[in-house]
Parts: C-alpha cells; structure tokens; sequence
C-alpha cells in the first residue's frame, strides 16, 4: 500500500459513513432524446412479443379500437393522465436526466413528468399503486440498474396499445456510448398476466446539448378535462 | 425501502405543527376562525365579500428527522410550507395594491365564488398553477439542485419550474404559465427573477389580477440553522398594480416526506364544463 493509499484511507476513515459511499462511475445528466421513435416496442433481436393468450386478446382488442379511431383505451392519449413504463421512456420528446448521489431524476418535455429513481434502496414490498410505479437503482460498474413495480392497470407499454396487469415489473439498464453522446437503455418486460415470457427491447437516445426544455401542458391539447360522466 | 411519511389516503393539507403549543394554538385559531368566519375583502362589512379562511401554521419535520445539509447554499431536498394563504397581498388577508379597475374586478370574482360560482380557474382544468401562485400550494417541493440550475419540482399537478442560474431567457422563448427563472447568488440568498408568464391565471385564488408585464423577484435563504427556507417574494406588475409589494413566506426542511404521483388529470371533478365549475 503506497503513502497516498493510506492518507485517504485515514482521510476516508475520519469522514462519516454517508460519505463514503463511491460517486458513480459516469454522469447521465444532460438532455437526451429517442432515437429511431416507433409506436411499437419490438423485442431485442427481433421476433414477436411473447403475449399470452390474454395478452393476446387484450392488444388485439386496443388495436382494433385504434383501427376504428377509438382512443379510449389510451388514458394517456385521451385524458393526459401519466403513460405509464417503459412507454414514458420511449415518447418522441426529449427529457432531462439529472443525475444526483441517491436519486437519479427523469424530468420529462410531455406533460412535465417527474420520474424519481431511488438508489441503494429495495422496491417497497407494499406500494401505493401507481401510474409510473416505483422505482430503484444501483451502479452496476458503468451501468445504473433499475427495477420498478406497483404499477396502476390501465397503463400501456407502448403508444400502439401493448397491455400489462399489475403484475407487470420492469428493468431498465442505462449506459452511455458512443463516448457519452448516446444513451442506450435495455427494458426487461415481465408480467406474467400477458406474457409467456419476460423478453426485452432496447432504445437509443441522442444527446441534445443546449436544448432548452419548453413548458408543455398536456391538458391545454384537451377540450376538457372533466370527468366523462360530466361532459355534455 | 426507509421509513417515509406516507400521506397515503389522506388530504395532503397542512402536516401538524412539531409542538403541542403550536398545535393547541392553531386549534385554538381554529375554533376562532370558525366563529367569526374569515374577514372581507378590505374590512368591508358587505358580506358577499367575505374571502376565503387562510392558515398560516408551523409545519416542522417530526423530531428525529435527519439534519439538513449545513451548506447555506445548498437547498436540496423535500421542502413544504407553512399554511396556505388563498390572497397573495402584502399581509394575511391584506389586498395586494392594485388599480381601481383590478380592485373592480377583484370584488367581482369575490362575490362570484360566495355564490357558489367561481370563475373557471386554470389550475381546476389541470393547467399550471401560474406564478406566483404555485409558490404558495400546500403541497411538497423537492428541490434539485445543480451548478447550473435550481429544479423545483412540486408535488401539485407535477407542476415544474426550472431556475437557470445567470442565464437569460431566449429572445424567442415563449411566455408561458410559470414563466423563465433567472437566478443569481447573493452571498448565501438565491435571487430569482421571474419574468414572460402568461395572464391565464391570477396572482392567487381570491383573482388578484396580473398581466404578462408580471415580474416576480425571490429571495430564497435558509434560517433556522437549515431548517426553513425564508422566501421574500416581491411581486411587480405595471400593468395591474400601484406600485410593486412583497410578502414572506417559510418552507420546512421535510426529509420524511417523498413526493407522491399527483394527477390533476384523473377523474378532475373541480374541472369546468361549458366554462361553469361543476364540483360536487
């Protein structure tokens, strides 16, 4: 062991506990947007999705609505409530990464949507429900890692109408390439309620230095934003 | 996953005050304001004046909570103010100092809302709060912050403001609900200068009127060893007021609370149809 080795280990050792803990490896902070947008997450590798037969029939149904020019099944589309993921990952608008010691920030263009991934923390085992669910994370060398579950039903996995249950979990990898002009993320899709299989698919996004992110307002794109039943 | 203040299943409105004096007190201030009702607009003894009941209460994190960071100039984490005033004057109840036409219009919209027929607001069709409104929502702020900018993301309606520090809007940057942030360090104060909002809302809930002349300037520090952040919001608009005013605000270091998934959007009963507020 070298001289400075020991100084910092006497330096490290004076400092308290939270301290210590290792800056990350890379920084994704910055602005990014998809690369090569399309409505349908398509697996890695090619092939199909691995519906199940209720999948099946739930996304022949959503495509059958949208056939018709029938959205309703699209509360993201129709009432702006929050996509849901990986959808929120893959809209063709920018977001910012703001990348922080124990919480790793998406700060969506559509809508203003925050996203709050948590580090070095375990999912909660009880979660309150919700449209974007929960997320955490952890460096794995270069790389964040991030599950993310207590997911609302109702939500969709893609802008073409792909369906999950609650049961539905989600992976997400993070690294950059591309000496750090380029973002890629690896999605793993499970949910046993509508597929045979967890499968994955993966989306690049773009750099977008000195893009200034615009108020958007989802709701202004509404006629109204009543409920239904009091619509006249 | 570490123990968090959970808010879940209740109204998300004002955390109990740390103390039982302070709680005995607002309680007290309560039964009070219950009696006698809030006051009218001005001292005026026209009842169909009357303006909303506003709060102002101690909101400290629950003993035990972790410390703030000791840096002056590091505002990071979750942060919540303390009650809810729905008239942005320069006082608890006291009339911003507005033009005798935006006093006309004021009293208009004050009798509208004591009929029961409020004025279709922005923030009720899921529209930003508008500045300086937002800053006054009784609801979580989790502040992120960065060399280069200062993102207050608030709990309400995911609304998001974004403070460039010393960087000027675009000339072409549109205005907009909470307009473009330019901040700038004083000694340990963050200054912000707010400018290009819009006028699709009021400067508070009672229909203060604003123009898209509104500047707003805050003055962001921590006091109470870390513990609050003091705001002194001025608030200047050539178009709608006699002259410029300021008010002060207090937000509390609240490292037990984690802001939740607020959607406006989903089942918005406050939401207007045919321009009339049809909340049940």
């Amino acid at each position: 062991m070298n001289r400075s080795v020991v100084a910092a280990a006497i330096l490290l050792a004076a400092l308290p506990v939270a301290a210590i803990s290792a800056p990350a490896p890379v920084n994704l902070s910055g602005i990014w947007s998809i690369k090569g947008y399309s409505p349908t997450l398509k697996p890695e590798g090619g092939g199909e999705v691995p519906l199940n037969r209720k999948g099946k029939a739930a996304y022949d149904k959503n495509k059958a609505m949208a056939a018709e020019g029938d959205f309703e099944f699209d509360e993201f589309k129709v009432a702006c409530l929050p996509p849901g993921l990986p959808r929120l990952m893959l809209i063709d608008k920018p977001f910012e990464i703001i990348q922080r010691d124990k919480t790793v920030f998406f700060v969506h263009q559509e809508n203003r949507l925050p996203r709050r991934v948590y580090l070095g923390e375990a999912l909660p085992t009880d979660p309150e429900l919700m449209y974007d669910g929960y997320s955490v994370g952890q460096w794995e060398g270069d790389t964040l890692k991030v599950q993310s579950s207590g997911f609302r039903a109702g939500t969709l996995l893609d802008d073409s109408g792909l369906p999950h249950t609650t049961a539905l979990k989600v992976g997400e990898t993070y690294r950059l390439l591309d000496g750090g002009n380029t973002l890629e993320a690896r999605f793993t899709i499970e949910d046993a309620g509508t597929f045979s299989k967890p499968w994955t698919a993966v989306a690049q996004y773009q750099k977008r230095p000195g893009y200034l992110i615009p108020e958007e307002v989802c709701a202004e794109r509404l006629k109204t934003t009543a409920p239904r039943n009091l619509q006249r | 996953m570490p123990k968090f203040n959970s808010r879940r299943g209740r109204l998300p409105v004002i955390a109990p005050a740390s103390t039982a004096l302070t709680l005995i007190l607002a309680l007290a201030g309560q039964t009070q304001a219950a009696q006698q009702g809030p006051p009218n607009l001005n001292g005026s003894s026209d009842p169909t004046l009357q303006l909303y009941a506003s709060r102002v209460v101690e909101n400290w994190a629950p003993e035990g909570s972790a410390a703030p960071n000791p840096d002056p100039r590091n505002f990071e984490g979750v942060w919540w103010i303390g009650g809810y005033q729905y008239m942005l004057g320069p006082g608890l109840y006291a009339m911003a100092p507005l033009k005798p036409e935006y006093v006309d219009l004021l009293q208009k919209r004050i009798r509208q809302k004591n009929e029961g027929k409020p004025e279709a607001d922005a923030a009720s069709q899921c529209f930003p709060h508008g500045m300086p409104r937002i800053m006054e929502s009784p609801y979580p702020i989790e502040i992120v912050q960065t060399p280069e900018q200062v993102t207050f993301l608030h709990e309400v309606a995911h609304n998001l403001r974004r403070i460039y520090i010393n960087k000027s809007a675009p000339a072409d940057w549109p205005i907009s609900w909470l307009g473009w942030s330019n901040g700038h360090w004083e000694g340990d104060t963050l200054v912000v200068e707010t400018t290009r909002i819009n006028a699709r809302t009021t400067i508070d809930d009672e229909g203060t009127s604003k123009s898209t002349s509104l500047r707003t300037t805050e003055r962001y520090r921590k006091v109470d060893g870390g513990k609050r952040i003091e705001l002194v919001m001025t608030i200047d608009d050539p178009v709608t007021l006699e002259k410029p005013y300021s008010y002060t605000r207090y937000y509390y270091w609240r490292p037990d609370i984690r802001p939740m998934e607020y959607v406006c959007e989903e089942n918005n009963r406050n939401a207007p149809v045919d321009g009339v507020t049809v909340a049940r």
